[in-house]
C-alpha cells in the first residue's frame, strides 16, 4: 500500500478512471502521462515503483516508451495495457522484462491483483 | 462513364481528383522543408521510408487565403508510378460525377491555369474543379 | 461501471471530449479506407479508435453505443487480420455504425441516454460480415488447423512428449548436465482472453532458470488458434529445483495443474518424430520450424483467409542469415557480461577495448546481414527471360519467319521488385524485333543474309546497374526516313538533328503513333510506353542504335533497386548533406585570406594552385557565415576539382539512396536523397555541379 505509480494512457478518460480505482485502493498515483515521451520523462523524474502503460498511443507507442524506461531502469516494474489482438506487441514486451500485461477493457479487480502481484 | 472522386476543399473553392489517383489521407504534420525549393513545393514527407514532395495546392494555384484551414490535410496521390502529396485544407468525401458532366472548354474561375485543371464539373448546387495531377506536380513552371 | 464515488457531470463531460474527437478522427479513417482499401496503418488506427470508443462507452455504461462499437470493432479485427475484405459492402455498413454513434452521441451530449437510438439493424449486419468474408464459410475459424479438443494432457503415447533430432539433442545435454527433466502442465483462466501471451510470461520467466525444451502446443515460430492454449504442458530442464519452477509459473491468471519429474530415458527412447521433421504431433500444427530440420522455407503458414505474401527463398541464403545470428547471439552475450562487469565495477579500460572489438564484430555481421537480406531480394532474370522462346517460336510461326533466339546472362540477378515492372516492356521489345525487324526468309535472302534471322537477348550488371540488350540482324530502321516524317510533322530543328537526336524521336509519343510509324515498317509501336516504363518507373534508361538495313540493338540500363554507398555526411546551414566518397578528394580548412573573387566567382588560392569555391550554405540559398576560416572538402569530378565550404564535416556514414523527384531537384544540384535513421533528410550532393557554367 502507498506504492507511486505512474499511468500512461492517451485517453485522459481512461486515467481518470484508473487514478480513482488505485487511489481507492490507497495506491499514490504520483502522475499521468498521455503519450511515450512524457511517460520516460515522468518516469525519469519521478520512479515510481510501478507503471500502468498503454501500448497504442500516438507519437512514440508504448512499447517504444517501455525500452527506453529499462534502459533507464533496468528493474523498473511495468505493466502493460492492450487491446485485444495486439499478442505479438504484448509477447515483446514480456521478452523486453514487463512483469504483467492487462486486456482492455479490463476490471478493476483484475488490474488491481495484477498490480499487486507485480509489487511484491 | 460515372467516376468516383476524393473531393477536397481550398479556401471556398472544392477541387476533386480520380479515387484511383488517392493512395492515402495524412494529417498535415512532420513535412520536411527543402532548401531553394519552388514556393509551391512545401517540402517533403517521409512515409514509412520513402522521400514524397508535398505541393501546397494553394500555391500552386494562386488561391487567395481567406481562413485558416481548419483541418489541413496531406492527399498523397500516384502519378506516373511516382508518389507526391498535395497539401489542402480540407477533405470532404467522395463524389461521383459523370464524365459528361465535366467541361474542360470553360474558362476557370479564379484564374486557374489550366495546365492544373482537367476540367469542372457541375454537381447540384456545387462547382467541382477536376485536377490534373501530372500538370500540378511537373517541375518547371 | 460506474465508478464509486465519482461526479457524474464531470465524469460524462470529460467521456464526451474525448468521445467526439475520437468519433471525429474515426469518420475520417473511414474515408480513408474507402478510398485506400486498408494500409496496414490506417487499419490499426481505425482499429484503436472504435476500440477506444468502445471501451469507454462500456465504462460509461452506455450498453448499446458499446455494443454497436464492439461490433464494429470485431469486423475490424477481421479485416485487419485479412480475414475480411473490405469491399463497399462492409464500409457501407461501417459508415452506417458511425452514423448511429453519432446520433447516440449526440443524444447524450444533450443529457439524454443513448437508449433511443435503433442499433439492432446494424448490429445485425455487422454480425453476419464474417460469415460473408471467410472463404471457407468458418466464421472466425482456421479451416486449415486441425482444432484439438483434446487436452494435451492425455495424448496417445502416454504423457510422454514426442521429440525431434534437435530435442532429443538438447535433453542429452542436458543429461550430461546433470540437469532435472520436468514435465510443467499449466492452465490460464477461461477469463484471459489472451492466453498466448499469458503463458509466453509463465514461459519467459522460465527461460531464466531453466531451458524449455519442448511446448505443447508450440511457443516458438507462429503460435496457434489463442485458445488453444488454455492448457499448455512445458517440458524443460533445469539445474535448480522443482520449487523454483513452481516459482517461475506463479504468474497472474495461471493455474499450475501438475509438475513431474521424467525419466530421461524413457523419453529418448520414445517414438521418432514422424517423417524425421520437426512435429508437433499432438497438436498437428503445419510449418513449425525447428532448428534441426530443413525448413524449405516457403512461408507455408496460411490461415484461412489471412494473405501472407510469401516467396521462395535459396535455403543456402537462409543458412547464412542463421550463422550471422548465432554469431550475433553469441556477441550480445559478451556484451550484457561486459556491462554486468561495468556495473560492478571492474576495468574500464579493459572492458572499453572489449567493447571495441565486439562492436567491429557486430559491424560486420550487420553488414553480413545487411547483404544477405538485399541479396534475398535478388532473383535471376530468368524468370522473365523463360517464356521467350515460347513467344519467339509462336510468333515466328505465325508470321512465316525463320528466327534463332540466343539468350545469355539470365543468371544475373534483379531486385524482385521490378520483375513486373520490367516484363511487358522486354516482352513489347522482342516483339517488335520479330514483327517489324526481322525480314521474310525470302527478303534475308535476297539481301544476301542468311534465312534464318537472329534475335538475341543478354543481361549482365555493370557497375550499379543492370544492363539488358536486345539485338536482331534484321533491316535495321532508316533514320533519314525518320528525319523525313520529323520534318514533315513539324518538329522543330529535326532537319539540323543528329542520328542518336532523331532515334530518340521514336521514344516520343506522338512520333510512335501507327500512322506515323507506318513508313517505319511499324518500327516503334508503343516504344513510347516502353520509355515511359523504363525511365519512369523504373528510373532507368533505354537507347536505341540501329545500321539500316543490317539490324536494330535496344539497350536497357536500369539501376539496382538498393544503392548504398559510403558519403561524408556535411552541412550547409541547417541542411545535412552527403556526398559521395567517391567524389570527395580531401578535406581542408579554408582561410579567408585565401579566397580570391573575381567577376562574382569566387576561388580558392593555395599552393599554386587555384580552385573554383562554392558554399554549401549559399547552394542551399542561405546566407553566407561570417568567419576567418572555414571547414571544406575538396570534390573531384573526373579531371576538374572543386572547393565546397561546409558549416560543419559530420562523419563518414553509409547511406541508402532515395531517387530525388525533379520537384525537389530544380538546380540539379542533387543525384538522389536519404532518409537517416532519426528520420531527417539528407540530400545527396552531385559533385558534376563543379562542371557546370552556371554555377
Amino acid at each position: 500500500m502507498g506504492a507511486k505509480i505512474l499511468i500512461v494512457d492517451d485517453l485522459s478518460f481512461m486515467r481518470m478512471i484508473q487514478k480513482e480505482i488505485l487511489s481507492q485502493r490507497g495506491y499514490v498515483v504520483v502522475g499521468e502521462a498521455s503519450n511515450g515521451l512524457e511517460a520516460v520523462e515522468k518516469y525519469r523524474s519521478l520512479r515510481p515503483d510501478l507503471v500502468l502503460l498503454d501500448i497504442t498511443m500516438p507519437q512514440m507507442n508504448g512499447l517504444e516508451a517501455m525500452r527506453k524506461i529499462f534502459s533507464i531502469d533496468p528493474q523498473a516494474r511495468v505493466i502493460m495495457c492492450s487491446a485485444l489482438g495486439q499478442q505479438n506487441l504484448i509477447v515483446e514486451a514480456i521478452r523486453a522484462g514487463v512483469k504483467d500485461f492487462i486486456v482492455k477493457p479490463f476490471k478493476p479487480e483484475r488490474m488491481l491483483s495484477a498490480i499487486e502481484r507485480a509489487l511484491k | 462513364m460515372v467516376r468516383r472522386y476524393v473531393s477536397f476543399t481550398l479556401g471556398s473553392g472544392r477541387y476533386c481528383v480520380p479515387v484511383d489517383e488517392v493512395l492515402q489521407i495524412l494529417r498535415h504534420e512532420n513535412v520536411m522543408e527543402i532548401p531553394k525549393a519552388p514556393p509551391f513545393v512545401e517540402g517533403v514527407i517521409n512515409l514509412r521510408g520513402d522521400v514524397v514532395p508535398v505541393v501546397n495546392l494553394r500555391e500552386r494555384l494562386s488561391v487567395p487565403r481567406d481562413a485558416e484551414a481548419k483541418k489541413p490535410r496531406i492527399v498523397v496521390t500516384q502519378v506516373e508510378g511516382r508518389m507526391y502529396g498535395l497539401a489542402v485544407d480540407e477533405v470532404r468525401d467522395v463524389v461521383e460525377i459523370d464524365d459528361a458532366a465535366v467541361h474542360d472548354d470553360q474558362a476557370s474561375p479564379f484564374g486557374v491555369r489550366s495546365e492544373f485543371i482537367r476540367g469542372i464539373a457541375k454537381r447540384g448546387d456545387s462547382l467541382y474543379m477536376v485536377l490534373d495531377l501530372p500538370g500540378i506536380f511537373r517541375s518547371g513552371g | 461501471m460506474a465508478v464509486a464515488g465519482m461526479d457524474e457531470e464531470k465524469l460524462r463531460s470529460a467521456f464526451l471530449e474525448e468521445a467526439e474527437d475520437l468519433y471525429g478522427k474515426l469518420g475520417e479513417s473511414l474515408l480513408s479506407l474507402e478510398q485506400n482499401g486498408g494500409g496496414r496503418e490506417l487499419l490499426n488506427e481505425t482499429f484503436r479508435l472504435i476500440h477506444s470508443l468502445k471501451s469507454e462507452s462500456a465504462l460509461m455504461g452506455f450498453a448499446k453505443l458499446s455494443e454497436l462499437a464492439h461490433a464494429m470493432e470485431d469486423v475490424f479485427g477481421l479485416a485487419r487480420d485479412g480475414r475480411v475484405p473490405l469491399d463497399r459492402q462492409v464500409m457501407d455498413i461501417m459508415f452506417a455504425g458511425a452514423d448511429l454513434i453519432g446520433e447516440m452521441m449526440g443524444a447524450v451530449s444533450r443529457g439524454e441516454s443513448d437508449e433511443g437510438v435503433r442499433t439492432e439493424e446494424v448490429v445485425r449486419r455487422l454480425a453476419r460480415v464474417p460469415q460473408q468474408g471467410a472463404p471457407e464459410g468458418a466464421p472466425g475459424g482456421s479451416p486449415e488447423r486441425v482444432p484439438v479438443r483434446e487436452s494435451p494432457q492425455t495424448p496417445a503415447d502416454g504423457g510422454l512428449p514426442v521429440l525431434d533430432e534437435f530435442e532429443k539433442r538438447q535433453l542429452e545435454e542436458a543429461l550430461d548436465r546433470g540437469e532435472g527433466l520436468y514435465r510443467l502442465a499449466i492452465r490460464v483462466d477461461e477469463g484471459e482472453p489472451m492466453k498466448f501471451p499469458r503463458v509466453f510470461l509463465v514461459f519467459n520467466a522460465l527461460e531464466e532458470e531453466a531451458n524449455v525444451v519442448k511446448a505443447v502446443p508450440p511457443m516458438d515460430g507462429e503460435p496457434l488458434e489463442d485458445a488453444l492454449y488454455g492448457e499448455t504442458v512445458l517440458y524443460l530442464t533445469t539445474g535448480g529445483s522443482e520449487a523454483a519452477v513452481t516459482q517461475a509459473a506463479c504468474v497472474d491468471q495461471v493455474t499450475v495443474l501438475s509438475i513431474e519429474r521424467l525419466d530421461y530415458r524413457a523419453v529418448l527412447e520414445g517414438p521418432p518424430a514422424r517423417g524425421g521433421g520437426p512435429d508437433a504431433a499432438l497438436a498437428g500444427a503445419p510449418g513449425e520450424a525447428g532448428a534441426g530440420a530443413q525448413p524449405s522455407a516457403e512461408g507455408q503458414q496460411k490461415r484461412a483467409g489471412a494473405e501472407k505474401t510469401s516467396i521462395r527463398v535459396d535455403t543456402r541464403k537462409l543458412d547464412d542469415l542463421w550463422r550471422l545470428i548465432a554469431e550475433l547471439v553469441t556477441r550480445k552475450s559478451r556484451v550484457a557480461r561486459l556491462s554486468e562487469k561495468m556495473t560492478r565495477g571492474g576495468d574500464v579500460h579493459e572492458a572499453s577495448e572489449e567493447l571495441a572489438e565486439t562492436f567491429d564484430a557486430l559491424d560486420k555481421i550487420a553488414g553480413g546481414m545487411q547483404q544477405t537480406m538485399v541479396d534475398t531480394r535478388m532473383i535471376p532474370i530468368a524468370i522473365i527471360f523463360s517464356k521467350f522462346p515460347r513467344l519467339v517460336r509462336d510468333l515466328s510461326r505465325k508470321l512465316g519467319k525463320s528466327i534463332e533466339l540466343s539468350i545469355r546472362g539470365e543468371e544475373t540477378e534483379i531486385d524482385r521488385g521490378i520483375v513486373e515492372a520490367l516484363s511487358d516492356p522486354l516482352t513489347h521489345i522482342i516483339r517488335n524485333s520479330i514483327d517489324h525487324g526481322i525480314e521474310s526468309p525470302e527478303e534475308r535472302l535476297r539481301r544476301g543474309k542468311p534465312a534464318r534471322g537472329r534475335v538475341s537477348i543478354e543481361a549482365r550488371q555493370q557497375g550499379g546497374n543492370i544492363v539488358i540488350e536486345i539485338a536482331d540482324d534484321g533491316r535495321g530502321i532508316d533514320v533519314a526516313r525518320i528525319r523525313e516524317k520529323a520534318v514533315a510533322e513539324g518538329i522543330e530543328g529535326a532537319a539540323a538533328m543528329g542520328d542518336a537526336a532523331l532515334l530518340e524521336l521514336v521514344f516520343r509519343p506522338g512520333f510512335s503513333t501507327r500512322e506515323v510509324v507506318t513508313d517505319l515498317s511499324g518500327r516503334g509501336v508503343g516504344m513510347d510506353v516502353v520509355a515511359t516504363r523504363v525511365r519512369g518507373e523504373l528510373k532507368g534508361d533505354v537507347v536505341l542504335a540501329t545500321e539500316n538495313g543490317r539490324g536494330t540493338r535496344v539497350t536497357l540500363l536500369l539501376p539496382l533497386t538498393l544503392t548504398i554507398i559510403n558519403a561524408l555526411l556535411v552541412r550547409g546551414d541547417s541542411q545535412l548533406c552527403a556526398i559521395p566518397l567517391t567524389d570527395v578528394d580531401s578535406t581542408v580548412k579554408v582561410l579567408n585570406t585565401e579566397i580570391r573573387a573575381d567577376d562574382g566567382r569566387e576561388a580558392w588560392v593555395y599552393r599554386n594552385e587555384e580552385i573554383p569555391l562554392h558554399r554549401l550554405g549559399a547552394l542551399f540559398g542561405r546566407g553566407r557565415r561570417r568567419a576567418e576560416e572555414h571547414f571544406a572538402v575538396i570534390l573531384r569530378h573526373g579531371d576538374r576539382k572543386g572547393c565546397l565550404i561546409v558549416d560543419e564535416l559530420i562523419e563518414e556514414q553509409e547511406i541508402v539512396i532515395k531517387p530525388v523527384d525533379d520537384l525537389l531537384n530544380h538546380r540539379r544540384l542533387f543525384s538522389g536523397v536519404s532518409l537517416l535513421e532519426d528520420g531527417r533528410l539528407v540530400f545527396i550532393l552531385d559533385a558534376s555541379f563543379i562542371r557546370r557554367e552556371d554555377f
